[in-house]
């Protein structure tokens, strides 16, 4: 995994530019695809309570790396979408949420593996596990991939600040109205 | 969709990462064995490939290295064949991935490639240090331009009665 900062610069600026295209992506929806994108490593939560102690208790085979993963993005931006409390919110939620931990899963892809593949046989679970040659771009602890990530947020960040918005439709009012 | 449904959704799809969790758990997803099948039968995996991620726990010599894989810290491998350079990166406690063929009833390792996740202390405080500060990040940007409406049960846009 990279670490959050960079998921979370990456995500920033990929909803960003994509607000300049898509209307209702303004800057409160691009806070909730940022959420998404650190969604994927809740499988973290295996730091406090161990896949391995819960399959000791139960009995029952139980690995956190299950929601790191397509379906588990998709449960968990349900959940999250859930949260909102009107309707067409928990629709662009969901939407934004599952958006943002595909980003997640997409960043987490071209690092680097001693087998040489990627570790699509993770992300893709359930889907059938495949692996294709990964271009082993970078390890967790590298610390430049934050660093590009924060350069790429910032040049968006001040490139959103700087731009002409497109101009909006003029709507004329008829006289008998 | 009122409260009462919308947690009782919620409770369903919690149902339902728990249960991807132990589909994971049970599904074989790598090629090559597990250290949980080498384990129940140590003899029938030498010269067979293998995939592992492992923490050093020493470096022999000069281009071996002893390593745990999987949950169990008694099951110890001798990595034979790494780099110099490799050599030179870790120390005990090292994260590392090792990709490699079994031999000598699977408790030597000859590596193909070694890659060295975390090198140190300084690597693991790095990345779970950064990721803290992404998840506060994430988390100020989104309570920014929304709040919790505590009589709705869920998240409205900052600003809306």
């Amino acid at each position: 995994m990279a670490e959050w900062v960079s998921h979370v610069c990456l995500a920033y600026a990929l909803f960003t530019a994509t607000g300049w295209y898509v209307d209702w992506l303004d800057s409160r929806w691009i806070a909730v695809g940022v959420v998404g994108s650190i969604l994927p490593d809740l499988d973290r939560l295996d730091l406090l309570v161990p896949g391995d102690r819960i399959t000791a208790i139960t009995g029952i085979p139980f690995e956190w790396a299950g929601i790191n993963s397509v379906g588990g993005a998709v449960v968990l931006s349900a959940i999250g979408a859930l949260l909102f409390a009107r309707p067409s919110h928990q629709r662009r939620g969901f939407l934004l949420l599952l958006a943002g931990a595909f980003s997640h899963l997409l960043v987490d892809l071209p690092q680097r593996y001693a087998d040489g593949l990627m570790l699509t046989n993770k992300y893709l679970f359930p889907l059938p596990a495949w692996r294709p040659p990964t271009p082993g771009w970078y390890v967790s602890a590298d610390r430049w991939v934050a660093i590009v990530a924060a350069t790429v947020a910032l040049a968006v960040f001040f490139a959103d600040r700087y731009r002409t918005p497109a101009p909006k439709p003029v709507t004329v009012e008829r006289p008998d109205q | 969709m009122n409260r009462i449904y919308r947690l009782g959704a919620v409770c369903l799809l919690l149902s339902a990462a728990v249960g991807l969790c132990v589909l994971y758990g049970e599904a074989d997803r790598y090629a090559s064995p597990t250290v949980e099948d080498i384990t129940t039968d140590p003899g029938t995996y030498d010269g067979q490939q293998v995939f592992f991620f492992g923490r050093v726990v020493a470096v022999d010599a000069a281009s071996q290295m002893t390593i745990i894989a999987g949950d169990d810290p008694d099951r110890e491998f001798a990595v034979e064949s790494v780099s110099e350079s490799t050599i030179a990166a870790i120390e005990p406690g090292s994260a590392v991935q090792v990709s490699g063929v079994l031999d000598d009833r699977s408790t030597v390792l000859r590596a193909d490639d070694v890659v060295v996740d975390y090198r140190n202390g300084a690597d693991f405080r790095y990345v779970y240090g950064a990721s803290v500060l992404g998840g506060l990040l994430a988390a100020a940007g989104f309570l920014w331009f929304w709040r919790v409406e505590f009589r709705q049960l869920g998240f409205v846009p900052r600003g809306d009665r």
